[in-house]
């Protein structure tokens, strides 16, 4: 059991003299990330992910047949996402309805994921990706995208690549690679990122807070390395439960 | 060439080679800059005669009913001319992810004339079918000895109905009811039960 | 959405029945035999208390947070909780979107009648200023994968949160309330293990799974606590269930109730903890 944390307070400093931030990480360091694939038996593909505090649940269903009929479109699926928090994955308790926050993100993550999917192949059906966000300590969209596009995977979802997503804090002065919430609470600028890594086409793009040109190249640039990095962490976990299944499927 | 074990397990966006070398089969794409790449988790096989790779999938095989695939449905409505289905099952294909709504019109019962479905099928009844097209409904048709009904309960007391000398037979309250039945009416049965 | 399910029923009861006859499942368990219980304990470090709970492929999470809140009117002294349950659309093919429907509000009413009538809580150490200022605990429970019996694993999941909760004291100086950055267990007394039946045919089994819902006649629920005596009973769906069904229902109750308390964290020491400092008095 790992200790609770109570109260996000901020410390003199974010980032001290030799480049530490408060968890002790360099400016230019990722959380620890855990990814594990097909962790619910009922979807048709899903992810469990850990991003430093945050903790996320993703599950695919389908293709499917689309209720109300009438959306649906005549020459390709649907894709269908639903970003949500649990009322105690944050210290103050929120309220289980959608917030319209989470309806935004809904959308942007949908609209992330979709470049990547190959939807024409299924007309007239629906994909359903739904995010739950168990815990959230800073960058849950990107780290929900990260999870749902490992699910996606899972479900045999034929797709152009993957998606990644990172975000790019700006904190005292300095560019930070996928803040936490404590520094997007206290930071100046915060930037989420989402790509298909191997084609180089970024897929969600937001940002808030103030940033010069060249700080927004720069968090651009730092953004992919962060990508590249969790790109590779998402095919090892893929590739983890793949292998043992081609090797069931070689021995019989 | 050997390649390793690991190597030879490809990701959606893995690259495969240039399209000068191998057209795109199943489970690979052509990207905008001329590359092959893969869209699923597989494996990659590279046919040199017909110069094609393709990704065997290891993730979940999908199947959405097919122009051709031969289903399982459950009628879900019945009215004189047409009957709602809904499907879900393709035979020898993997499970589907979900049901898919059908529709079984009076024309596509037998090349004789019908006439009324009431005589067909019945709400309840699972049949066997042929997907025919899939505009705005998977229309679906039953003509043929080896398509219809292949399992029904008796509209009275909901006992499976056996097939008795082409008759369908309730052995409880001993009522004949009628249907278009499959070839395959019994066996189902049976191996459902 | 539905899915075959609906259709499998009719042909799965036949063999479900058949083997019970028998005295056999479908997954080879035992009649009165669980599935395999795992419980995680305080996987969201931001709330003060939490459990994962596994009882087979049914997942289930539950989470505790503390606010300051006013009592209810009938009851000025004593501190209050709120349990709430829903049935995430990533649990199932069929669960949609939206606010909880009447199962899982069901589930989160069972669930708190454990816990209130065996006073696994004790409220009134929750009362900070009498009708005035309480502490309110409010317990989320959230099903992440259904394969039947959603009843037991939030009910685990609950009692298992609530049994490692922390919650902060308070300083009371002159009507001001004060938080204080000292943390406390919750005041949890008791341990109620809801224990989830169903009849199929003529048989009762325990711990139901998604197969045998589909196709059970009734179900029951009878909440057990720390000294063997029922506290919540809750018979589900239609159907109907014999004297002689209930009598047996509750006596293996309590015997499975003994067992499956054993995966559980034992109560919290509380006896020399002071929840409020009162100042200036």
């Amino acid at each position: 059991m790992s200790q609770l944390v109570r109260k996000v307070e901020r410390p003199p400093r974010l980032i001290d003299e030799e480049g530490r931030r408060a968890d002790g990480r360099k400016v230019d360091e990722l959380r620890r990330i855990k990814i594990e694939v097909g962790v619910l038996k009922n979807a048709d593909g899903s992810c469990y992910l850990e991003q430093g505090r945050n903790k996320i649940m993703a599950a695919v269903y389908g293709p499917r047949e689309l209720h109300p009929r009438h959306l649906a479109m005549p020459d390709r699926a649907i894709l269908r996402c639903r970003y949500h928090m649990v009322p105690f994955s944050v210290l103050e308790r929120k309220s289980p309805a959608p917030t319209r926050r989470e309806i935004e993100l809904s959308k942007v993550i949908r609209e992330a994921l979709e470049p990547a999917i190959f939807l024409e192949y299924f007309p007239r059906t629906t994909i359903d990706v739904f995010i739950e966000v168990i815990q959230a300590d800073g960058g849950t969209r990107c780290a929900g995208i990260t999870a749902a596009a490992v699910a996606l995977a899972d479900a045999g979802i034929p797709m152009r690549d993957l998606v990644a997503a990172i975000a790019v804090g700006k904190v005292e002065g300095q560019l930070v690679l996928d803040p936490m919430d404590l520094e997007d609470r206290y930071g100046e600028a915060d930037m989420p990122v989402a790509m298909m890594p191997s084609l180089g086409k970024i897929t969600l793009l937001q940002a808030d807070g103030l940033m010069t040109l060249e700080e927004f190249e720069k968090a651009l640039e730092l953004a992919m390395r962060g990508i590249k990095e969790i790109y590779n962490k998402q095919k090892e976990a893929l590739r983890e439960k793949y292998l043992a299944i081609k090797r069931e499927v070689e021995v019989t | 060439m050997e390649k390793s074990e690991e190597s030879s397990l490809v990701m959606p966006g893995e690259s495969l080679c240039v399209i000068e070398e191998f057209e795109p089969g199943p489970g690979a794409y052509e990207g905008s800059d001329g590359k092959v790449y893969s869209q699923v988790v597989g494996v990659p096989v590279y046919d040199l005669d017909e110069r094609i790779v393709k990704v065997e999938k290891l993730s979940k095989k999908l199947s959405i009913p097919e122009i051709g695939d031969v289903v399982l449905a459950r009628v879900i409505d019945v009215k004189s001319i047409y009957a709602a289905v809904k499907i879900f099952e393709v035979e020898g294909k993997p499970p589907l992810t979900g049901l898919f709504s059908g529709i079984l019109h009076i024309s596509q019962v037998s090349t004789s004339f019908v006439r009324t479905l009431y005589d067909v099928v019945r709400i309840g009844d699972i049949i066997r079918a042929q997907v025919l097209n899939r505009a705005p409904l998977y229309q679906i048709s039953i003509r043929g000895r080896e398509f219809g009904v292949v399992y029904a309960l008796c509209s009275e007391c909901l006992t499976p109905l056996v097939l008795r000398s082409l008759q369908l037979f309730c052995p409880k309250c001993r009522r004949v009811e009628k249907r278009k039945v499959a070839f395959s009416y019994y066996m189902v049965r049976r191996s459902s039960a | 959405m539905p899915r075959s399910e609906e259709i499998i029923p009719k042909i799965k009861r036949q063999q479900i029945m058949s083997m019970l006859a028998k005295g056999e499942r479908l997954d080879g368990r035992r009649l009165d035999e669980y599935r395999p219980i795992s419980i995680e304990l305080g996987v969201v470090e931001k709330a003060e208390g939490s459990a994962m709970v596994r009882l087979g492929n049914t997942i289930s999470i539950a989470g505790v947070k503390v606010e300051l809140g006013k009592p209810y009117p009938d009851t000025p002294d004593e501190g209050a909780f709120i349990v709430n349950a829903e049935f995430l659309p990533l649990a199932s093919p069929t669960f949609e979107p939206g606010p909880p429907d009447e199962s899982a509000i069901e589930v989160a009413r069972v669930v708190d009648r454990g816990i209130r009538s065996s006073g696994a809580i004790d409220l009134k150490k929750l009362c900070i200023l009498p009708g005035e200022k309480v502490w309110v605990v409010y317990i989320d429970v959230y099903v992440l994968n259904h394969d039947g019996n959603m009843m037991d694993a939030s009910g685990l999941a609950t009692i298992a949160a609530l049994l490692i909760a922390k919650m902060p004291k308070v300083a009371v100086k002159e009507g001001k309330v004060t938080i204080l950055d000292e943390w406390v267990p919750l005041p949890v007394v008791n341990r109620p293990v809801p224990v989830t039946m169903a009849k199929i045919g003529e048989k009762i089994v325990v711990d139901p799974s998604l197969d045998e819902e589909l196709v059970m006649d009734c179900r029951i629920t009878v909440t057990i606590d720390e000294s063997d005596r029922i506290c919540a009973v809750q018979k589900g769906i239609g159907g109907s269930l014999t004297v002689d069904d209930v009598k047996y229902a509750s006596k293996l109750a309590v015997e499975k109730a003994k067992e499956i308390r054993k995966a559980l964290p034992p109560l919290p020491s509380i006896e020399d903890v002071e929840w409020i400092v009162k100042e200036g008095q």
